[in-house]
Parts: C-alpha cells; structure tokens; sequence
C-alpha cells in the first residue's frame, strides 16, 4: 500500500547544494506499509518525522529513492483518491465557521452527500455546539477535532495522522482511538500511518513503529511479535512462611520485584508453562494473589532503558 | 465548491464595490456633465468611451483585491496541507478560483458600466466595446498576481500594483516626456516587461476609430496569459513548505 525505498531528502537549493550546505532530513529510509496494517513513526525532534509524511501527501518529492502509494507518485494518487489526513498544526481558514470548513472540505473532497456527511462528522467529533464559531475562537483540542472531523469525511484508504492527540482531552484521546479503530475496521485493507510523540498511544495504535533517529530508520518493532512473545512473568503470593523458598524452588531464579512483599519476575516460557508451575505452587499450599505476562513496552524498547540484574529499574 | 468559494469571497467583494465608489467619484471619465464641466472640455478631453479607463482600472484593481494572497497566503499559513489531502488539483482549485475572480470582476465591471453611465448621464452613452479594454487589464494583472502569489510568500497584490504605478510611470517618462534614462536596449527590455499599458491604449485608440487592433489586443492578452501559464508552471515544480 506504502512503499519508500532508500528515500533521501535534502533541504537546500541549488546554491547550498554547491556550497555543500544542504540539510539532509531524510537518509536511505525504506519502510513498507502493507494493506490493512498501521505503521507508527516515532523519533526526538528533527529525526524527520514530519518529512516523511510531507513525502507521504507529495508535498515534498524525494532528492532520491521512491515514494509510492498503491503504485502511484504520492502527488498523483492523493489527488485521485485523497487520504485521511491530520496535519501536526490543523490550519483552516480563521474566519470559516466549523460547519462551513467542513462543508467546504467535503466539497473540495467531491464526497457524496456532503452536507449529510459533514454534519454527521461535526456530530461523531462533538462539534455540534461549535457549527457555527469561528476557527479562530476554537480552543486547541476543538480545533484538532476539526481536523481529525475533515479527515473523516471521505471514502479514504489511507490514513495519515500527525500528532493526533495533540490538545485533546484524555476523554477524546480514548475516543480517538475508537475513532480510528472503527475506520479501520470498515475496510480491512486501510492502513494507517501515525506519527506522535506519544507511545503508549502509538502502541495501543500501531501494529509497528518506526524509530527515526537523524534522518534514518534506527529500527522497526513490530508491537504485535512482542505482544506474542512472552519472556517473562510478574508472580505474586501471600506472605505465608516459607513461601518465598517455595517460590524459589518451583521458579528457579526468580527474582523478587520492586511492589509489594512476595512479588517476584519468574521466567516459565508460555502460558500452559506458566500455569503448571502455578499448580505446583499451589500444591504446596501457597495463595497465589495474581500473575501477569511482563512484556517489554514500547517506550522500554523506544528508549533502551530495560534493564534487570536484579530489580527492575 | 463554487458556492462555498463565492461565500468565502464575500468580504473582498465588498472591497471591490467599495472600489466601484471609489472609481465613481475620483475618475474625471464619468464627470463629464454637462452641467458641471465645459462643454470644450467635455468633449476635448473626456469622449465618454474615456471611461473605459476607468473600467479597466477597475479592473485590475478588482483582480488584486480578489487574488491578493490567493495562493501564498495559503501555502504561509499552511491551509494547503487539509486542502490537498483531499483529492483536488491544486491548479484545478486554484483555477477555479482565478476563473471566479475573473467572472466576478467582468460582471461588477459590467454592472458598474451600466449603473455609472445611467448615474452619471441618465442614459447608456457607450456600449459594450470598451469591456474589451477592462478584460485585458484584469486579465493583465490577473495573470501577473497569479505567478507573484506562487512566486513570493506574500505582499504578491502589493507587488503587482506598485508595478501598476510604476509602468504608468515608466511610459510617462519615456513616451510623453521622451526621456532616455536607461541605454535604448535595456530601455526596451524593460517596455517589454512591464505590464503592456500601452498596447490596451493602442486598443482604446483603435476601438475608438471603429476598427479592433487585433495586434494590440493579442500581445496584451498574451502577457496576461504568459504570466498565468508561469504561474502553473511554477505551482507544478515547486514544493509546498
């Protein structure tokens, strides 16, 4: 569906280019997005992120390599098809009333029904009481749900969301993600790209993400291989005497955990594993309060901070 | 999207008709009572087709008002990036909205030929051929704010009528005063760029002898459409910020 192969974007004109001053933003980047998947895109302040989705919409062109959407220059099939867009800074015309954007986005968009479509986004986005102010008496997070109503008027295939969250409420966070999860869930081929500085939201949203670091793709984690693999395991028991020795025998190597007294990080493998040994603990007479599978969070993975040689930092 | 368009237009439409007072008044073409002015002077100076300067500089001014910023202001606030996520062509919208602009000045151009004669004489002493003159302007200068609007990141109205001033200027100084302040080629070359008031003159001079200049009217059209073609040359090769 998305395709960039060794995508090199340098800032500068023909005269830095031969001063050699040109600012290279974007350096052999190859990502795939493929049909019915979301990719996020993740990375400090000048890794690029926002050139990447200029190149995505075809407002940049590549200083080398290839962009392509289903096939096509991202330019050409964004004016075919369009894209469900959500720009980092949502910048619509100050003196349009909310309903009148929408109507003229509709419009411009040759969806059908255009007014029945944007009023019913002004109503799936809760701008019913704000139809009628201007953009520029909008506060931030109205604003940005004007943006994310636009980019829901039309029959997209991709969507592209940069910084979505950005001024909303936790309320319209969590329905955000109802938002875009129903979107998908419309057509199984749709995919999503999502740039943000927020990773628990780009985990709860994306099935990979992307980490830019300077221009290059420093890796891709999929979210989805490391919610299937299950290393290890946060095991807690009454404090009854002997309990931690018994934990220790059916668990060897576990290691007590930062929480309350008898919470230890044990590693058995997979669940039916896990379960077993739980059994035995309980053979033994132990109350077991609770087990969970501990799974390395994005932001862990994002910021390399896991560490375990004891307790967990 | 044409409706919405006009809607969103209708602040420098009233700008434009407040321009329709302005040109009303302080043009000397439409003054020519005969109650007020000589009749030497009346019919010396001002023939009533003289108010096709009026209509023309209407019209330009009109395009200005209606284009000012049209595409940089878009492209500096950033109002282009929602825009063009949806499938539109940006020449396609932007050509629409150029074509507005000229509709709309041609028909406030018309109405105010209309509603200025009937004002000012009580009767239609000029008929329909001195729009010609007015739809060169606006598509003269129509076509210079085009490409200026791609080209800079703003002031693209202003630029364009401090050009106004300055080729009005120009060929006063080089043609009714005969001076050279240039060397003749670098003179001529800058004639030529400037926007061709003199050959919608020539126009008005020809229509006024009964006969249109075809010449005149080709190379006055044709800079207004050498300008528009560079604008959508432009808007094509040039990246969006």
């Amino acid at each position: 569906m998305i395709r960039l192969v060794d995508v090199t974007k340098e800032y500068g004109g023909r005269i830095a280019r031969a001063r050699g001053r040109t600012v290279r933003a974007l350096d052999g980047v190859s990502l795939e997005v493929p049909p019915g998947t979301s990719l996020g895109i993740v990375g400090p302040n000048g890794a690029g992120k926002s050139t990447l989705i200029r190149l995505l919409l075809g407002y940049l062109r590549p200083t080398s390599g290839e962009v392509a959407l289903e096939g096509e220059p991202p330019r050409a099939y964004v004016e075919r098809h369009g894209v469900a867009y959500v720009p980092e800074v949502v910048a619509i015309p100050r003196h349009w009333t909310t309903r009148f954007a929408l109507h003229a986005y509709a419009a411009l968009g040759e969806v059908e029904h255009h007014h029945e479509k944007a009023d019913a986004a002004l109503a799936r986005l809760g701008l019913e009481e704000v139809a009628n102010r201007r953009v520029s008496a909008l506060s931030k997070g109205t604003l940005q749900r004007l943006g994310i109503a636009q980019a829901l008027l039309g029959n997209r295939s991709i969507m592209v969301l940069d910084e979505p969250t950005s001024g909303l409420d936790p309320e319209w966070i969590a329905r955000l993600r109802d938002i875009v999860a129903e979107w998908r869930a419309a057509d199984p081929r749709r995919v999503v790209v999502i740039a943000s500085h927020d990773l628990d939201e780009l985990e709860r949203n994306a099935e990979r993400v992307a980490v830019l670091q300077s221009g290059k793709v420093r890796e891709v984690i999929d979210l989805r291989a490391s919610a299937a693999r299950v290393p290890a395991w946060r095991l807690e028991v009454e404090p009854t005497p002997g309990a931690e020795e018994a934990v220790r025998a059916v668990f060897p190597g576990a290691l007590p955990e930062e929480g309350p007294p008898l919470a230890f990080h044990v590693e058995a493998g997979d669940a039916p594993e896990m379960n077993r040994r739980v059994a035995a603990l309980m053979e033994r007479g132990l109350t077991v309060r609770a087990w969970t599978p501990e799974r390395e969070t994005l932001e862990e993975r994002y910021r390399g901070k896991r560490g375990r040689g004891g307790k967990k930092r | 999207m044409i409706p919405l368009l006009l809607w969103s237009m209708r602040w420098r439409l009233l700008l434009v008709a407040a321009l329709c007072l302005f040109f009303y008044f302080f043009e000397p073409g439409f003054h020519q009572h005969g109650d007020e002015v000589g009749e030497i002077l009346n019919q010396e100076l001002l023939d009533p087709a003289g108010i096709a300067f009026s209509l023309a500089n209407l019209a330009a001014a009109s395009m200005l008002v209606l284009l000012a910023g049209f595409v940089s202001g878009d492209r500096r606030k950033g109002y282009y990036r929602i825009f063009f996520s949806h499938p539109t062509r940006p020449a396609a919208f932007y050509g629409l909205r150029w074509g507005l602009a000229f509709a709309l000045t041609m028909g406030v151009v018309s109405l105010f030929l209309v509603f200025g004669q009937l004002a000012a004489w009580g009767e239609l002493q000029v008929g329909p051929m001195v729009l010609l003159q007015a739809a060169l302007f606006a598509l003269i200068y129509g076509g210079l704010v085009a490409f200026l609007s791609v080209l800079l990141p703003r002031g693209d109205a202003l630029v364009a009528l401090a050009l106004f001033f300055l080729t009005d200027w120009w060929f006063l100084l080089t043609g009714q005063l005969g001076a050279q302040p240039l060397p003749l080629p670098l003179q001529q070359a800058v004639s030529f760029i400037l926007p061709p008031h003199v050959a919608v003159s020539d126009v008005f001079s020809g229509l006024l002898a009964g006969a249109v200049p075809w010449g005149a009217v080709a190379f006055a059209a044709g800079y207004g459409v050498f300008w528009l073609a560079a604008a959508w040359l432009l808007l094509r090769v040039r990246e969006w910020p």
